[in-house]
């Protein structure tokens, strides 16, 4: 049933729809849509992890959640995998409030008996904003151009955190960041 | 549109080959091909809704121009569900692209276009432009949907779900303003679209701009500020004004200390309890050495007269001595306090006032005198205590004498006062016999001046009753039996006369006023015995003669008199005149008796207030003669009887003061002598042997009743 599940952060309106402009980009023109075929959502990926326990958890995040406020995010460079599954990725400017958003989760999760992956350790964790995925070498390029076309550097916001099933993608549950409602 | 993708795909796969197989035959020609396939390749792969996205105006142009029924195809375009989390693939135009992405050039080249439909609706969701920009949360949206209503956009369009664009703002976090622009723009129906550009002009400034925000703050914290310090100040004041008044404190004016019940019995006689100074004027309670100290009424009993040796300097029996000592005990005693009126009535504002303001505070008269007076004659009493009221508090201080040291005084001046009346009381008798002889036979209209002299005689012997009673009770509160039974003796012969002032007045009234007379008669016999119980035996003797004065009028009724004549009225005027004189010897015995008591100058001042009393007396005297009108003159055989006995007794009394003045005789030996007073002929008897002076008094009695029986003889 489940590939496993993925702690994500969401972004707001704008920035979200710059991404997606990417994303539908390159499904017009056939060089990907596997994510729009998962109906993904755009993201960063804090945490990945075969098995998690939702019920009991949810809880914990949502108070882990609560505690944090909205934090900056700027799309500066495009990037890619060698060894995954010719991943194209959009990557964000490692600014310390976003590692250490992701570093105080996984102590969090970590108290909880949750078993942290290696690339999600800390000094390991490289976050990334999917764009692509299985791009055939042969239009790899193409999509680099298309990526080029999006005029980087694009500001926003990280608004959520929500956990998903995958694949397809089904959200767990999500909370805005910070007490204020989601507006 | 799928099929549109699909060409664009064989297109796409057939040029890739091509350049293949270009490079294999020829370099330059190869080259020259590859470029022009790539700028072919870009422009058909970009489709006009990523131009749109990217705000290409040229891309859009050229693909309009290519095929102008493009700019409202609508094509898949992946995104967020309005008013959800959802993301889903719906149909979207060129314009709501733009629209959503900000993309102002290619919205302003689209709406130029007449071919674009501005308030086009597609997709599942039916979403418009204008929603589109709502929820897109792009930086420029304000403009974008300034642009969108200016091309006609209508705000009131509802997408699938009943939603107004308005309803579906979605901006980024600290673009607030931003989305209350939205708001007032897609919310303003009525206004137009130059009023609502001018509001944005307005509004962008003060609400996006930070330097507002803080002195706005600032603003905020004064206001809130002013709040908290007015309410400060005023409950400051208001605890200023609150400030509680100490119920310990007592008002003098209060109801509490100024009913009379404590004013006579409690004020300046509790000790205070404050520990602190204050005003002593203003506190109801007694304070040491304090001039204003009173000693309670009801534990040491004296009487309100003031004290003389207290008024001098000191009083050597202190809190025992049985008159005031000094203003407040005297006028706050209970037989003074509020029994006259104030001179300056309600307008008095004096903190603690002696006297009565209003008709309701005044007190009972009686109270004052002590005695009570009988109610049939309360009006002729009334008039004689106000004839007392003013000469009061002298009237009370000539018995200060009594005092130990002038109370000696006052005896030894009384004993050598007796005898002198005595001689002239001897030759009045005769000549005024003489005289009233002469008026009888010269002018008989001189009978009802005399009766009212009688009348008058009769008020002020009452007025001496009055102070011989009082003289009697001060008299039994002193240790020294002699002056007890001597003032005792004294009282009863003052008081003697007053009943044959009775008994005459009763001569003189009709029939119809018989019953009251008798009644005020008896009533004053009570009043006697009720004063005399508490007396040992030693005083019953006085209560026997009063028995037997009235037994004697018992045993006289049962006589038979013819009817009278005038001879009879003649004899009435001459026991009148008898009576009368005797009655005025006595007075003369009296006053000589006080003014010789009369030592100091202030007591010789108070004495003209009593000197004062005959006017009173004439106005009692004109009201008994108006109220009863003329005396009736008809005589029955009891009021004759009751003249006969009074006769006989009135020779008697005389005799029995002199032997008692004369002769200083043991209790033991009065005792004897008022049993044997008790018959009048034995009394008759016994004067005779013992002295010349009696024999000649025990005549003088003898000749009158001799002529009485030849008077009866005649008319037999």
């Amino acid at each position: 049933m489940s590939e496993g599940y993925a702690i994500e952060l969401y972004f707001d309106p704008a920035l979200e729809n710059q991404v997606l402009k990417a994303w539908n980009v390159f499904a017009r023109r056939q060089i990907s849509t596997k994510l729009i075929n998962t109906e993904s959502r755009p993201h960063i990926t804090l945490f990945s992890t075969s098995f998690f326990d939702s019920t009991r958890l949810e809880s914990v995040i949502k108070n882990f959640v609560s505690k944090q406020e909205p934090i900056s995010i700027s799309f500066s460079t495009i990037g890619s995998f060698s060894s995954d599954n010719n991943v194209l990725f959009l990557s964000p400017t490692p600014s310390l409030s976003l590692l250490q958003l992701q570093t105080q989760l996984c102590d969090m999760l970590k108290k909880e008996s949750v078993d942290i992956g290696e690339e999600y350790r800390v000094d390991s964790w490289v976050p990334f904003c999917p764009v692509a995925l299985d791009v055939p070498k042969s239009r790899m390029a193409e999509a680099f151009s298309v990526l080029r076309d999006l005029k980087l550097p694009v500001n926003g916001y990280g608004m959520e955190i929500g956990l998903v099933e995958f694949s397809p993608v089904r959200e767990v549950f999500s909370f805005p960041l910070g007490n204020t409602l989601e507006s | 549109m799928c099929c549109g993708s699909d060409r664009l795909n064989q297109i796409v796969s057939s040029r890739s080959s091509l350049p293949i197989s270009f490079e294999e035959d020829n370099n330059l020609v190869t080259n020259t091909d590859m470029n022009h396939l790539t700028v072919e390749t870009e422009d058909t792969f970009a489709s006009l809704l990523e131009l749109a996205a990217n705000n290409d105006v040229e891309g859009v142009r050229l693909s309009i121009e290519r095929d102008p029924s493009c700019v409202d195809e609508a094509g898949l375009w992946y995104g967020r569900q309005k008013g959800s989390k959802a993301m889903v693939n719906d149909y979207r135009t060129p314009l709501m692209v733009a629209a959503t992405y900000g993309s102002i050039d290619v919205i302003k080249l689209i709406v130029s276009l007449t071919d674009a439909d501005v308030n086009r609706a597609c997709g599942n969701d039916q979403t418009t432009a204008l929603h589109c920009a709502a929820s897109g949360g792009a930086v420029n949206a304000i403009q974008v949907v300034k642009l969108l209503l200016a091309a006609g956009a209508d705000l009131n369009l509802l997408d699938a779900e009943g939603q107004r664009a308005g309803d579906v703002i979605v901006v980024p976090p600290k673009l607030e303003g931003v989305k209350l622009m939205l708001q007032e723009l897609l919310s303003a129906d009525g206004s137009s679209t130059a009023e609502r550009n001018l509001r944005v002009v307005t509004n962008v400034p003060n609400r996006s701009s930070s330097p507002c925000h803080s002195p706005t703050g600032e603003n905020g914290g004064s206001g809130s500020g002013s709040p908290l310090g007015s309410p400060f100040k005023l409950k400051s004041t208001e605890f200023k004004k609150e400030y509680p008044v100490d119920p310990s404190l007592p008002d003098i004016k209060n109801s509490i200390y100024a009913t009379d019940e404590f004013r006579m019995y409690s004020f300046k006689v509790r000790p205070c309890s404050r520990a602190y100074s204050h005003d002593w004027t203003e506190c109801p309670f007694v304070h040491p050495g304090e001039n204003a100290r009173r000693r309670d009424p009801r534990k040491f009993h004296y009487s309100c007269v003031p004290c003389p040796d207290f008024r001098k300097g000191a009083c050597r029996r202190g809190d025992m001595c049985e008159y005031a000592h000094g203003v407040f005990e005297c006028w706050l005693h209970p037989a003074q306090y509020r029994t006259r009126l104030c001179k300056d009535g309600t307008g008095c504002a004096r903190r603690v006032c002696f006297f009565a303001h209003t008709p309701e505070e005044l007190r009972p008269l009686y109270a004052s005198t002590g005695s009570a007076v009988p109610s049939p004659r309360s009006n002729a009493d009334y008039a004689a205590a106000l004839s007392l009221l003013p000469g009061s508090p002298s009237g009370v201080s000539v018995m200060s004498p009594l005092s130990p040291s002038a109370a000696g005084n006052g005896m030894s001046h009384s004993n050598m006062a007796w005898p002198q009346p005595n001689v002239p009381a001897l030759h009045l008798p005769g000549s005024n016999l003489q005289s009233s002889r002469l008026r009888s036979s010269l002018n008989a209209r001189d009978i009802p001046t005399d009766e009212f002299n009688m009348l008058a005689d009769y008020e002020q012997q009452q007025l001496l009753n009055e102070y011989s009673n009082a003289l009697s009770r001060s008299g039994r509160m002193k240790s020294m039996p002699p002056s007890n039974l001597e003032d005792l003796f004294s009282a009863e012969g003052s008081s003697s006369p007053r009943f044959t002032d009775s008994a005459l007045a009763s001569a003189v009234f009709s029939p119809t006023h018989k019953s009251a007379v008798f009644n005020q008669f008896q009533q004053q016999q009570q009043q006697q015995q009720s004063m005399l119980s508490p007396i040992n035996t030693s005083f019953s003797s006085p209560k026997s003669v009063d028995h037997s004065l009235f037994s004697g009028g018992g045993r006289m009724s049962p006589r038979n008199v013819v009817e009278p004549i005038s001879p009879m009225s003649a004899r009435v005027s001459m026991l009148a005149q008898c009576v009368k004189q005797q009655q005025q010897q006595q007075q003369q015995q009296q006053q000589q008796h006080q003014f010789r008591s009369l030592s100091s100058r202030e007591l010789r001042t108070n004495s003209s207030p009593i000197v004062g009393s005959p006017v009173n007396n004439n106005t009692w005297s004109s009201k008994w003669g108006s109220s009863n009108g003329q005396p009736d003159w008809g005589m029955s055989s009891e009021a004759l009887g009751k003249l006969r006995s009074s006769s006989s007794f009135d020779g008697d009394e005389p005799d029995v003061s002199w032997v008692q003045s004369l002769v200083k005789e043991t209790p033991a030996e009065a005792k004897e002598k008022a049993a044997t007073s008790s018959s009048g002929e034995h009394v008759m008897k016994q004067p005779n042997p013992v002295e010349p002076v009696m024999d000649h008094a025990g005549l003088e009695a003898w000749i009158e009743q001799m002529q009485l029986d030849q008077l009866v003889a005649q008319q037999n």
